[in-house]
């Protein structure tokens, strides 16, 4: 059923009059009808009697009543009305013993005057459960102020307690849902619909249940509306945060009395009180889209001190976690570990070093592994590194057509490339003639590779090498690998608005 | 008219030199005995030993440095007398008319080289007074000089023109204030060596100068006096420019000559050779001692001072230009 808004529900103003010796809830739009019947008198009932008139009574008044209570004690007088979502309730509005009246009529007057207040057309019920003078009395002035007020007689009552539990046994007198969330079909946008829990008229201790989809690992709200009529616009029953973690849930629940809904085997079930229109704003416009497959290339300079290349080790290994944790689908996460020291010049002898597939294309326990087994060897040229020798080797590993297949390339360290040739930074050239530079551009071009960085220092302080080797995301290895960064990696699907509410498919 | 004779005696050193700060004077003697033991040629024969103990074992020192240890003199920072001889190959004996059938002995050429080291910045700072004095003293002393300029030394040749500037000055004033010179030139002969044409950026700069013929690139002699004149006019220094007119006007322009100089040359690999795009020779790691890369190819070290020799002995080495 279509959910347009939840608001607040419009009742039509009504009253109850008697026919016979029983009351029922009439319609009425204006105060003629009722200021015409005069004080009337329904005699005395029994308690079983009282009871089966005030359960009608409840089922179907719309406008509030004035209940006053007459008995041996005093005067107790309570106010019949329907709630924002149609639920009836029953308040006591004032209590007066026969000593505090005698002190003063006022009293009385004040209160009948308070209860009777704000209201186009007021129904009083009097049920006088004790007779005397000042019962009496009390009535007279009740007449006084609702000429029409009508009298119930009954001996032995306890109106109070009676009024409640009839309002607790009463039946549903409008439908209630669960709210949910589904995608609409022709376009994937996210609407509101109500999935139908408890019909009109289902009676307290009613289960029902609900199989959803719960997809914000914060939980998720259970909101339950209600309808007046099938296409009347319905107000919240009741909302509650439920710690469920993603995925498919059944939720049940319990009709406890109108207006209460309980949902057993939930723990940590708590109320939210939250605005309901702040709730709807948060909602997003469309459910995040399923992430591509990931194949993450981490490349980790392993020279330098202990500290150092373990900084950097646990860095990509904090990433790869984190894919291998949160990735809604671990099955298309490949991880690839490179090892890539630096070039060593000065010997007789020409340089022979290269980098080191550690892994390539494994599971993110095969990288880990691998990422744990590198260690840290000394720096003989402290101011190059064979990055580009480990870009020309991604390049040779990557396949034609991985464009489908995110492919990230991770470059954690702290030197920068050797250029191809001699230039101003003194970095002696690579003896391989690498150009990092164009390498990186072809992996981009012919693979689509998204390139991040994790560098030794602050990234505020990260040479143009650095900069460009970092273009998606450039982290220091001093600070956590987290969500954040896996995010502007493109690993994992930037996050959406979370869907507080259930889902259905 | 006939230039004066540069007055040789023959226990004063043939030739010193100098130049400003890290301008490479003990790299260029160091590699000056490496020079001389790799020529070949024309050149082949010649050898540097020290004329005492401690020009000896500085001697040593410096080749141990360059070859063994593959580092850079450290710079000089106190004031430091070495005494060198610079032998040449003997030339074969004359016969002389009265006894044809003799030949005199073979003589080896020998030049006398001193070097006064000390620190760059000398004639600026006016603490090194005495050392300074000294330096003069050796300058005015020498018939031959050596003057090193490294165009590598950004900013600083407002140094090496105040360094040439006042030590000119000074040489001048205790050489020409008598009527010995009557032109009003220094007599000495002077090789300025530009220096560091190992340096990527130099030898970028030196591009259109360069003879690329040859296992190494070098500049020729013929090219290297505009080569200087570029490297000067290229610098922001307004002074630079005065450099080459403050020596074209104290010494005579026949006895001036230009080189373009390395002291360890490029890195040329084993295998494959040179190749222009990895041209540098030096380890260069901030921090610590920059380190020489590869095998040591002096560029134009020993040509300075074997052309001093034959323009100071033109008699025992022959003359030429």
């Amino acid at each position: 059923m279509p959910h347009p808004h939840i608001g607040t529900k419009q009742t039509n103003h009504s009253s109850w009059v008697s026919t016979g010796r029983h009351l029922r809830a009439r319609a009425s739009f204006g105060g003629e009808l009722w200021s015409g019947l005069g004080w009337e008198s329904l005699g005395n009932v029994s308690e079983s009697e009282l009871r089966g008139q005030l359960a009608t009574l409840i089922a179907s008044f719309d406008a509030p009543v004035v209940i006053a209570g007459i008995a041996d004690p005093g005067i107790k007088l309570f106010k019949l009305h329907l709630d924002e979502a149609g639920t009836p309730q029953v308040s006591r509005l004032s209590r007066l013993t026969w000593a505090e009246l005698r002190s003063g009529r006022d009293l009385l007057d004040q209160a009948l005057r308070e209860s009777l207040r704000g209201s186009v057309v007021e129904s009083v019920l009097v049920i006088r459960s004790g007779s005397g003078r000042e019962q009496e009395a009390a009535g007279r002035v009740i007449r006084e102020h609702s000429v029409g007020a009508q009298v119930i007689e009954v001996t032995g009552v306890k109106i109070e307690g009676l009024l409640r539990d009839l309002v607790a046994e009463t039946p549903l007198r409008q439908a209630y849902d669960l709210v949910v969330v589904r995608e609409r079909a022709h376009d994937g946008t996210l609407e509101l619909v109500g999935r139908r829990l408890f019909a009109k008229g289902s009676v307290p201790g009613e289960p029902a249940d609900e199989t959803v989809t719960v997809t914000d690992p914060s939980g998720v709200l259970i909101a339950i509306s209600a309808w007046a009529t099938p296409v009347q616009p319905s107000a919240l029953v009741s909302l509650h945060h439920a710690p469920l973690p993603p995925g498919r849930h059944r939720i049940k629940a319990v009709l406890e009395r109108p207006g209460v809904v309980r949902f057993p085997g939930i723990p940590g079930l708590r109320a939210d009180d939250r605005p309901w229109s702040e709730i709807v704003a948060a909602l997003p416009v469309r459910l995040a889209p399923p992430p591509p497959p990931v194949h993450l290339i981490c490349a980790v300079e392993v020279t330098g001190t202990e500290e150092e290349v373990g900084a950097r080790q646990e860095r990509a290994g904090e990433l790869i976690e984190l894919l291998a944790d949160i990735h809604p689908d671990p099955r298309r996460v490949e991880v690839s570990v490179i090892a890539y020291g630096g070039h060593v010049f000065g010997n007789r002898y020409p340089d022979r070093s290269a980098p080191e597939v550690a892994v390539w294309a494994a599971s993110p326990i095969q990288a880990l592994d691998a990422l744990r087994s590198l260690d840290a060897e000394p720096s003989q040229y402290p101011v190059g590194a064979q990055v580009e020798d480990m870009l020309a080797e991604v390049d040779a590993r990557l396949r034609p057509g991985t464009q489908a297949t995110g492919t990230v390339l991770l470059t954690v360290g702290a030197r920068p490339p050797h250029p191809p040739r001699s230039d101003t930074s003194r970095v002696l050239p690579c003896p391989n003639r690498y150009d990092w530079q164009q390498l990186l551009r072809g992996l981009e071009q012919n693979h689509g590779l998204r390139t991040g960085a994790i560098w030794d220092g602050e990234p505020r302080h990260a040479p143009p090498a650095w900069r460009r080797l970092g273009s998606a995301a450039l982290w220091s290895a001093a600070v956590p690998a987290d969500e954040d960064l896996a995010i502007r990696l493109g690993v994992l699907p930037p996050s959406s608005a979370p869907l507080s509410l259930p889902l259905i498919t | 008219m006939a230039l004066p004779s540069p007055n040789p005696t023959p226990h004063e050193p043939d030739i010193a030199m100098w130049g400003g700060v890290g301008s490479g004077k003990t790299a260029f003697l160091a590699s000056l005995s490496v020079a001389l033991n790799r020529a070949e040629g024309a050149n082949e024969g010649w050898r540097i030993i020290g004329a005492d103990d401690v020009s000896n074992s500085e001697l040593t020192r410096l080749r141990t440095n360059l070859l063994e240890h593959r580092i850079f003199p450290r710079p000089t920072d106190v004031l430091t007398s070495y005494n060198w001889l610079v032998i040449g190959p003997p030339t074969r004996g004359r016969r002389v008319w009265w006894a044809p059938w003799k030949r005199h002995p073979a003589r080896a050429p020998k030049i006398t080289f001193s070097f006064l080291d000390g620190p760059g910045g000398l004639f600026g700072k006016s603490e090194y007074s005495v050392s300074k004095e000294e330096l003069i003293k050796s300058l005015v002393k020498s018939r031959g000089l050596i003057y090193l300029f490294d165009p590598d030394r950004r900013g600083q040749i407002s140094d090496a023109f105040k360094n040439l500037d006042v030590a000119l000055r000074e040489v001048e004033s205790q050489m020409l204030g008598d009527d010995k010179y009557l032109d009003g030139k220094l007599p000495h002969y002077i090789a300025v060596c530009i220096t560091k044409y190992d340096e990527p950026n130099i030898l970028r700069l030196a591009e259109e100068y360069t003879d690329h013929g040859l296992e190494l690139p070098r500049v020729p002699d013929d090219q290297a006096r505009d080569f200087f004149r570029e490297v000067l006019a290229r610098d922001l220094d307004q002074n630079a420019g005065i450099i080459m007119r403050l020596l074209e006007a104290s010494f005579h322009e026949s006895r001036i000559k230009y080189f373009v100089t390395s002291s360890i040359g490029m890195y040329a690999d084993p295998d494959k050779g040179f190749d222009p795009d990895d041209p540098s020779n030096i380890i260069d790691v901030p921090g610590q001692d920059q380190k020489i890369r590869g095998a040591v190819h002096p560029i134009n070290i020993m040509e300075p001072v074997i052309w001093l020799g034959r323009m100071l002995y033109p008699k025992t080495m022959g003359r030429e230009r």
